[in-house]
């Protein structure tokens, strides 16, 4: 009985790390789908931000027209279960600390796409505002 | 070894919320991106109205 | 760990299932020094980079929540910018 109990906590131990390693991988592709997301998202805001830059050139353009105008195989499948995680789980980590350093890096030029954006705002009001008169 | 699954199970969890959440901003991006375009092109007609004008 | 030839062996420290596995392996001085960082024990480093890389992705995950908030603000300031152009637009032409 004992020595089946064993056997049978060593399958299930390799069974339950089996799993946890197929959990790793689901996770990990799931993180490289997100940080390629990110990756697109840059690339959008980086556009919106030139469109930005050309119609501040606009805005100027229209400023001077207006002014001119049994069990040692479980026990090894886990081992090496336990090895494939640990390099996995590094992995991720990577690829979260990735992801930390994109978002940062974003950060900034939303920053600076906000500004951008509220001196436009300004800028066509008043702009506006002197067609208008 | 049933944390360590555990903890997988709860670290999945993560990674997915964390990607539905960057598939949402996608969205708030393209709005954004949208508005800025169509601004953008407005204020370019109006130059050139404005160019027009002053001729 | 302060091993000699948790008892089973006995080990004087630290989690005890490490303590047990040495003994077992064991059954010496560089033993003692590896195991005094549980690098030695598989198990106990995958969950240290699992909680390590579960903080990380939190972390990750408040600067995503952020960097939300900045683009609804942003949403809205577009929408603002696309009806001012829009009104610049239509006093130029007229």
């Amino acid at each position: 009985y004992l020595r089946q109990e064993v056997l049978r906590r060593a399958e299930a131990t390799a069974a339950s790390t089996s799993r946890s390693l197929a959990l790793m991988y689901e996770s990990e592709k799931v993180g490289v789908a997100s940080s390629e997301e990110l990756a697109r998202q840059r690339g959008v805001l980086e556009r919106t931000e030139k469109m930005v830059d050309k119609m501040d050139q606009d805005l100027k353009i229209s400023q001077k027209h207006i002014n001119s105008i049994h069990l040692r195989a479980y026990h090894q499948k886990i081992d090496s279960n336990l090895d494939e995680l640990s390099m996995g789980l590094g992995r991720l980590k990577d690829i979260a600390l990735g992801m930390q350093t994109e978002i940062e890096e974003q950060d900034d030029i939303l920053d600076r796409l906000t500004t951008k954006v509220d001196k436009l705002d300004v800028n066509i009001k008043s702009t506006e505002r002197k067609v208008r008169q | 070894w049933e944390t360590l699954e555990a903890d997988l199970i709860e670290l999945s969890q993560l990674v997915t919320d964390f990607s539905l959440l960057v598939n949402s901003q996608q969205e708030k991006i393209d709005s954004i991106a949208d508005h800025v375009n169509s601004a953008a092109v407005n204020v370019e007609e109006g130059t050139k109205n404005l160019g027009k004008a002053a001729k | 760990l302060y091993l000699s030839v948790h008892v089973y062996g006995v080990v004087i420290a630290y989690p005890s299932r490490v303590a047990f596995t040495l003994l077992e392996k064991v059954l010496l001085d560089g033993h003692l020094s590896r195991y005094q960082n549980p690098e030695a024990d598989p198990m106990t480093k995958v969950q240290a980079e699992l909680d390590e890389t579960k903080i990380i992705l939190h972390n990750t995950m408040e600067s995503l929540l952020e960097r939300g908030e900045k683009l609804d603000d942003l949403v809205s300031k577009s929408e603002v910018l696309g009806t001012q152009s829009k009104a610049f637009y239509k006093t130029a032409r007229k």
